[in-house]
């Protein structure tokens, strides 16, 4: 007799399992299946492109695909079949193949791809197998790391764009982005960093092999020197001593012409721009020692120095490699796994039709249809659904006259709409490094090196004239006793390191980027870390930066709409990307209006609101003035304003108006019918970033708004002596503010919404935009901070000021290291030896000190 | 003689040294340090048959 629970237990796994053949998975992808209505071989799938590939793969024998990860294909229920048609007949030109082709000769082709989708060990099996797909294919290898394919195949059997569409029918579509952009400009091009990026390990072959070299030398002419360092002086046999002498020349040759090729390179470079690198002492150093020994080698003196020679040109590539790996390791992060906290608006077909859901731009996959608004960028390459549309590519070309696309024409990743928002379906996925390499357009380029920038760049030359000088000093200075001139001369030329003064910058600023990415702050780049550092007063923005817009309180007030006004209400909000038009259009539980109603003429004045025709009928969203044309009473008041670095005393004016909340006014076909008020909740953690914030900064509120939050926000800025808020402030309002801030001695860091205060952002020193579920990337900002991360903004910023402490004292280190080194080989107490152990030893201290320093700061900053 | 000795030692101890500076050589020319991922995989998803 089974137990109670047992037969309990029976029951429960009987329901589960009832649950499970309930919700059926596809075969192919492992997505949940609508229905099992799709099926091959009592297999069940989402869609029919997953039901394709599976046929394809299982005609072909190669159903292990299967079995080696379970569920390991990639979705098709996105993918439209007309869209893959017709898409690659660019690929049949000749010009793309030159481009594309890696090699070719007769019967023989090759090229390589990459390819995204590369996420399991069945893809690389699968990958390898294609020429079992085609026989025109004979041989594809993965390389899974780069997420890349080498394919080598027949051009008289298998065109290269067969080649693309095999790949793309079992769901491995390469990634062709920028051969693909290519007409666009060639500024564009050379702003786009992953044009044919070779994977950080290509550049470091040749390293590799130098520092093989440099060392089997360096072990060898070591041992040469034991039987010198081991006998007693004229001990050793003449023939041996010269054979020695001789085998390490010829060791030591390659190591010289080379291994250390690349410092000669960069000096000759340098000096025939007529500016001295410092890589002009290291070469000077490298030869010095080389000839030194070469000659008391040839004279039958000693044994000469090649052993340390070979030596410190080995370690010098060490430390070249180890500084490399950092630092890639530290880009790559930046470009490929730092996902900004960039949302984007996505149409879905759903039960009840097409919902508009806000998606993270990491998880968007190739075509789905997007909603992109009015001063939104396209986020990636994308074909226009809606009939017609207007597109900025400043941000791309430096060109701000607006194109206009029609229906079915490409849309390119950074464009900005102008105008009514348009629907489109993306053809490409998203390339966080060309929204990175965008970011960074000498458009947005700001400022001018910092001061300790500027100081790196002219050290160089300095530090050499002082070290080929001091050189010459010691030389003249030991004169009669030539051995020791050449000696004290020669060992200064090694010790002297400028390497560690210009390493401590890069490295404590690069893991700083890294630091504050993890933490969810976006550098645009290392400057911006030294430039916050400087920053004196903070400027906010209230609506969509202090408030979350995604969780406000809105009610309306007015005479009722009917159906049809909230459905023309709704194809209106949709368009704008203002956060109190998001809040409104969330807000109202309407009808599905998609692509409902034709909407023309939209037009959109910042700060005041904006109109368009829907189906005929104008409909007008925005403040009183603009709706209704009055404005309610105003009074003006003035503030005074005086922090400590500043000229003068800074004055505001601004209107007053005590009112209920924000307001959203409503008119339809030209009758005003009400307003909406939305009350807007305050972001977590506020109240301690403005208690620790108020302490250094003075602090000032630019907001769009009426004042009626003036008592919420009055425990933020407090006090009065360094905070102040003004209100009903135009983005024009606030652009001009900061000028004016800067203008009386202030360093401006702005904190605001990326859309609205795009000009602010640019105006100000820092321009910090924070993003929210809804955020859109600008490139105008200098900073992106997740809404979740704004309540450690003061930490950020102490932060930055404790990395610039650490530069600079790696840069004392770097002093004192070279004082002593100099004194005591102007001394003739170092021997060229010696000199060459220290100098990698001193740039290892240096990379090692900034980088423990500021990994440990941000732990015990616990940032 | 032992002089002798030794340099023919020494010149034959090099020379084979120098082969396998040239094995490297040669294994980083021919990229087997580039992808040290991808081969332990495939290893893995040999065929069966």
């Amino acid at each position: 007799m089974p137990s109670a629970t047992a037969i309990q237990k029976n029951v429960l796994n009987r329901a589960k399992l009832m649950d499970s053949r309930a919700e059926v998975h596809c075969h192919h992808c492992g997505e949940l299946c609508a229905d099992a209505s799709i099926h091959a071989d009592d297999k069940a799938f989402c869609c029919e492109g997953c039901k394709t590939v599976y046929e394809i793969l299982r005609d072909n024998n190669l159903c292990s695909y299967y079995d080696l990860n379970e569920h390991a294909g990639i979705s098709f229920r996105n993918i439209t079949t007309n869209q893959r048609r017709s898409r690659f007949d660019y690929l049949d030109d000749d010009n793309i193949h030159a481009q594309l082709l890696e090699f070719r000769q007769g019967d023989v082709a090759k090229v390589r791809f990459h390819l995204p989708q590369i996420h399991c060990s069945s893809c690389l099996w699968l990958l390898e197998k294609l020429y079992k797909l085609n026989d025109g294919i004979s041989a594809s290898r993965v390389d899974f790391v780069q997420k890349e394919v080498g394919i080598t195949f027949n051009p008289h059997k298998i065109s290269l764009r067969g080649v693309v569409e095999l790949l793309t029918t079992i769901g491995y579509e390469p990634d062709l982005r920028l051969k693909a952009t290519n007409h666009l400009t060639a500024e564009q091009q050379s702003s786009a960093p992953n044009e044919k990026k070779s994977p950080p390990q290509a550049h470091l072959t040749s390293l590799y092999l130098k520092i093989g070299i440099a060392g089997f030398a360096f072990g060898n002419t070591m041992i040469f020197s034991f039987p010198e360092y081991l006998s007693a002086a004229g001990e050793l046999d003449p023939r041996l001593r010269s054979f020695f002498g001789a085998l390490s020349i010829a060791l030591a040759l390659p190591v010289l012409l080379y291994c250390a090729s690349d410092y000669f390179k960069s000096s000759w470079q340098s000096l025939k721009q007529r500016h001295i690198s410092l890589d002009v002492p290291i070469a000077l150093g490298i030869s010095v020692l080389f000839l030194r020994s070469v000659v008391e080698i040839l004279m039958g003196a000693t044994s000469g120095y090649l052993d340390s020679f070979t030596g410190l040109v080995f370690l010098l590539l060490c430390g070249k490699l180890f500084q490399q790996k950092v630092f890639d390791g530290i880009a790559f992060d930046r470009d490929y796994t730092s996902y900004f906290p960039i949302a984007v608006s996505v149409l879905r077909k759903t039960a009840e039709g097409v919902r508009e859901t806000t998606i993270p731009l990491s998880r968007l996959g190739v075509g789905e249809r997007l909603l992109v608004r009015n001063g939104e960028l396209v986020p990636a390459d994308s074909v226009l659904e809606s009939p017609v549309g207007h597109v900025d590519y400043s941000f791309v070309t430096g060109e701000s006259a607006p194109v206009e696309i029609l229906r079915g024409n490409t849309l390119y990743a950074g464009g900005r709409i102008v105008g009514a928002a348009l629907e489109m379906t993306n053809i490409k996925n998203v390339s966080q490094s060309y929204l990175t390499s965008l970011w960074n357009h000498e458009t947005f380029q700001k400022y001018r090196k910092s001061a300790l920038e500027q100081v790196s760049d002219r050290f160089g030359a300095y530090f050499t004239t002082f070290v080929l000088c001091l050189a010459s000093a010691a030389f003249i200075a030991w004169m009669p006793d030539i051995g020791k001139a050449i000696n004290a001369a020669t060992a200064v030329l090694v010790i002297a390191c400028p390497c560690a003064m210009t390493l401590a910058a890069p490295f404590a600023l690069g893991w700083t980027l890294k630091i504050f990415g993890n933490a969810g702050f976006y550098l645009k780049n290392t400057s911006v870390v030294l430039e916050l550092t400087r920053i004196n007063t903070i400027v906010f923005d209230k609506t969509g930066t202090l408030t979350d817009a995604n969780k406000s309180r809105t009610a309306f007030s007015g005479e009722a709409f009917t159906t049809k006004e909230q459905e023309l209400l709704a194809s209106a909000l949709r368009h704008s990307a203002h956060p109190l038009a998001r809040s409104v259009s969330a807000a109202m539980s309407y009808a599905e209006v998609h692509g409902k109603y034709r909407m023309t003429n939209y037009e959109e004045i910042p700060a005041s609101g904006f109109r368009c025709v829907v189906d005929g009928v104008l409909v007008q969203v925005g403040t009183a003035k603009f709706v209704r044309g009055n404005l309610l009473c105003q009074e003006v008041q003035q503030q005074g304003f005086k922090l400590k670095g500043f000229k003068g005393t800074y004055r505001l004016e601004h209107p007053m108006e005590s009112r209920i909340g924000a307001e959203v006014h409503i008119a339809i076909g030209g009758a005003y019918k009400g307003m909406f008020t939305v009350k807007n909740d305050y972001r977590r953690g506020l109240q301690s970033l403005f208690t620790a914030l108020r302490n250094r900064y003075a602090l000032l509120l630019l907001s769009g708004d009426n004042d009626s939050e003036r008592k919420i926000l009055q425990d933020f800025f407090a006090d009065d002596r360094v905070s102040m808020m003004a209100f009903h402030q135009t983005p024009h309002d606030k652009l001009a503010r900061i000028g004016e801030l800067q203008e009386v001695g202030a360093h401006v860091a702005m904190v605001g919404d990326g859309l609205n205060d795009a000009g602010a952002l640019r105006q100000s020193n820092v321009g910090i935009a924070v993003m929210g579920a809804g955020g859109m990337f600008s490139p105008a900002c200098d900073a992106v901070l997740s809404a979740d991360a704004l309540g450690k903004l003061s930490d950020f910023m102490r932060f930055a000021g404790y990395t610039r402490r650490v530069i600079i004292a790696a840069f004392w280190i770097s002093v004192a290291y070279n004082i002593v080194g100099l004194t005591c080989a102007v001394m003739g107490l170092l021997s060229p030896l010696v000199s060459a152990v220290l100098m990698p030893i001193s740039n290892a201290t240096v990379i090692g000190f900034t980088t423990l320093a500021v990994l440990l700061g941000a732990k015990v900053r616990k940032i | 003689m032992a002089t002798e000795m030794v340099m023919i030692l020494v010149g034959f101890s090099t020379a084979f040294a120098l082969t396998f500076l040239a094995a490297f050589i040669w294994a980083v020319k021919s990229g087997q340090f580039k992808d040290r991922t991808t081969p332990a995989l495939r290893m893995l998803v040999d065929d069966k048959e």
